[in-house]
């Protein structure tokens, strides 16, 4: 059996953890922040402080603080080991932080009165290893910024990391944070879709282990639409995942959709045309997560015993999908 | 598990283009260094730094349109190019396999992102600019690769790992090649020139007002720079019957994370990283002839990197050399341009020196091989690569 996911964790608009996942069906929340949205999926009930205590999170960005959170619910009961690894994925890292980085270097007396204990937060890496400290986790300790394509790449890159022996489990998960700072960008990239924050990590191992397996990973294909054709290039990932597992399209009972809307949706959609599978897409109940979609998919079928395909795109070209079988 | 072997490098930076060129300014200990012309440095007592001059983005991004490829990511798409170019493949036949696109990087698509934060500072966010936001995310660099390549069956990373994130690239590499689910390579690192990364060194006091000296006992920290630099790994049964030269044979890496403190490196866990990747590599401390060290030439960095060392080598270990010395920190890029420097060293017969250096750091302790380079039959290097968040990576080269 190749490598299985035993556990797995949420924030997001839903609450804390995985009840909270599974049962809410929560509404936006209403913004006053002068961003280009009116309304949010926000991680409400996510309260850095509170949640983190005031040591430490003075100057944390909110990607770092989910990422601590949601790592502090999977290991909760969760009996891991030094060369347990964590790898995170992110679009660019908490838009905010750098934001005001800039700000105060800017408008202050002096270009350099800046807060320098936000700098390490302004780094894409900061999540990742911020869930390594709070957590005691020596493994390896990766950020991979794929965008909406983050889940699949940390998966596919956790795999790895497994069947080369580097780690003996892997963290694997993704965060975005809602703030203003994402919200303009996103606005600018042309996306018009009500934004959401959340955190979702899986436990990945190999299989043969103490943990009953949730399910067992069994292909993550890639791929990058050079030629502009983004369904042909999903087409081309989920044959090659079905002939590698040897199942046949007709015998997936699940897929989980990533895009929120438009071009991506459309060409997801075509490419998914001929599998007769219930559909769900998280983004209908949690806003668009932007890096963190992935893992929700995951999260998401984990729901439905059987095969199950969660499918990827990014503006940037990339597309893929994951085969999971998903045990009862 | 396969055997792995770099036959291709593709370099930019600020001592030189081009594996050929790269070699001979290390060779020369050239210097990168000089005042920062990439952003306004009004208000700094200094602002010295390693850009990269007279880089022509069109010569390199030829198919993905310019305004869609940020800097960074220009020098990832040219530093890759040229390591095609030096294997000796066939653009067209590259594409015919399934491959690994995987480029480091601390910044992505910071440069253009701090721009747009000075536009909402200065007018608004209304008025940011569309193009330089679909350039942020920093997914960008590997897929531009791609994109640039024309390469379709690749599993592309943008490994956003800090100041280690080339080992990483290098490591994630060598791995998809070893087992075969890859049948080449093209990791690296790239980086641009950052305002946020100079201010955040510059508050904290770590970058040096001249230049950069590493283990010396004046040095004073960091001076930040630029560039990329792409290895082409592929199976040694691939390159052997194509004939290829071969730079070297990745032997292995190690990853291991401080878990410990966001800034500060921890000896024991940089101890530790290295033994890894010897374990590995499937070599002992004895075999190796040089260390290409992280070596910043800040105070903190350089004592706890050499104590590292000490604790795997004993007190009398190989030459430890900075190529940062010549480049400045490049960021993510650092220690992917430390790892084609190792190469090249295997392949050509030398060891990069350490300049800018007038007096070893008795805590230090280790032989520089100061200002000038020496020459060496090197069958075994070591790469080091430490960074913010306990992110550790160290690369293992060598010819057997």
């Amino acid at each position: 059996m190749g490598p299985v996911i035993t556990a797995w964790s949420a924030i997001s608009a839903c609450g804390i953890g995985r009840d909270a996942f599974e049962k809410a069906s929560p509404r936006p929340s209403p913004l006053d922040d002068n961003s280009p949205g009116d309304q949010a999926f926000l991680a409400s009930a996510f309260d850095t402080r509170e949640m983190l205590g005031a040591k430490g999170t003075g100057s944390m960005d909110r990607s770092s603080a989910l990422a601590i959170g949601v790592v502090d619910e999977l290991l909760a009961g969760l009996d891991v080991d030094e060369r347990t690894g964590v790898v995170l994925g992110t679009t660019s890292g908490s838009s905010q932080t750098q934001l005001e980085f800039t700000r105060e270097s800017l408008t202050r007396r002096k270009p350099y009165f800046v807060n320098p204990a936000s700098m390490p937060f302004a780094l894409m890496n900061s999540a990742a290893g911020q869930a390594a400290i709070w957590h005691k986790l020596t493994g390896p300790n990766t950020t991979i910024a794929g965008g909406r394509m983050s889940g699949l790449g940390v998966l596919r890159y956790g795999v790895r990391l497994l069947a080369t022996g580097r780690a003996s489990g892997v963290v694997c998960g993704a965060v975005e944070e809602y703030s203003p700072a994402r919200a303009w960008l996103e606005y600018h990239r042309g996306s018009r879709h009500v934004l959401g924050e959340g955190a979702a990590v899986l436990f990945v191992e190999p299989s043969g282990q103490a943990r009953d397996p949730l399910a067992e990973v069994l292909a993550v294909e890639t791929r990058v639409a050079v030629d502009g054709d983004r369904a042909a290039g999903l087409v081309r990932c989920l044959d090659r995942s079905f002939a590698k597992a040897g199942v046949s399209p007709g015998d997936i009972g699940t897929l989980v959709l990533s895009a929120p809307g438009g071009e991506l949706a459309e060409a997801e959609r075509a490419a998914v045309a001929g599998l007769r599978a219930s559909v769900v897409n998280p983004a209908e109940v949690i806003g668009d997560v932007g890096a963190a979609t992935g893992p929700f998919q995951i999260a998401t079928l984990l729901r439905s015993p059987g095969l199950a395909v969660a499918t990827a795109l990014d503006d940037d070209g990339t597309v893929g999908c994951a085969l999971l079988r998903v045990f009862s | 598990m396969r055997r792995v072997v770099i036959t291709g490098i593709g370099v930019v930076s600020s001592i030189g283009t081009g594996a050929g060129e790269f070699a001979r300014a290390l060779r020369d200990g050239r210097s990168g260094a000089r005042a920062i012309e990439a952003f306004d440095t009004t208000g700094f007592a200094h602002a010295g730094g390693c850009e990269v001059r007279g880089f022509e983005p069109g010569r390199w991004v030829r198919n993905v349109p310019l305004v869609e490829v940020g800097r960074a990511a220009q020098f990832a798409i040219a530093s890759a190019r040229l390591a095609v170019e030096d294997s000796g493949i066939a653009e067209a036949e590259l594409r015919d396999r399934t491959g690994v696109v995987s480029i480091g990087t601390t910044d992505g698509g910071a440069d253009d992102g701090e721009r747009l934060a000075e536009t909402v500072v200065r007018s608004g966010a209304q008025s940011m600019d569309s193009a330089a936001a679909h350039r942020v995310p920093a997914s960008r660099l590997a897929t531009g690769v791609a994109r640039e390549l024309g390469l379709s069956d690749v599993d592309v990373s943008t490994i956003a790992t800090a100041c280690a994130a080339g080992n990483y690239a290098i490591g994630n590499g060598f791995d998809a090649v070893r087992t075969g689910e890859a049948d080449f390579a093209l990791c690296g690192g790239a980086d641009a020139m950052c305002r946020t990364t100079f201010t955040g060194f510059y508050r904290l006091g770590a970058v040096d007002p001249e230049c950069c000296r590493p283990f010396d006992a004046g040095r004073s920290g960091i001076l930040t720079g630029e560039g990329g630099a792409v290895l082409l790994l592929e199976p040694l049964e691939t390159a052997r019957a194509r004939g290829a030269r071969i730079y070297a044979e990745v032997l292995g890496y190690g990853l291991n994370c401080d878990a410990h403190h966001q800034v500060a490196p921890d000896r024991d866990s940089v101890r530790r990283c290295m033994e890894l990747a010897l374990a590995d590599a499937g070599v002992t401390p004895g075999e190796v002839d040089l260390i290409s060290a992280h070596g910043t030439g800040t105070k903190a960095n350089d004592i706890t990197e050499c104590g590292a060392i000490k604790q795997v080598f004993g007190d009398a270990p190989p030459r430890t050399v900075s190529v940062k010395s010549m480049l400045g920190h490049t960021m993510g890029a650092a220690s992917a341009l430390g790892a084609a420097a190792c190469a090249l060293g295997i392949e050509d017969g030398f060891i990069p020196p350490t300049i800018n250096h007038t007096e070893t750091d008795p805590e230090c302790g280790i032989d520089c091989v100061p200002n000038n380079s020496v020459s060496a039959d090197l069958r075994v290097v070591q790469n080091n690569a430490l960074a913010f968040g306990g992110n550790n990576a160290v690369v293992v080269l060598g010819k057997r």
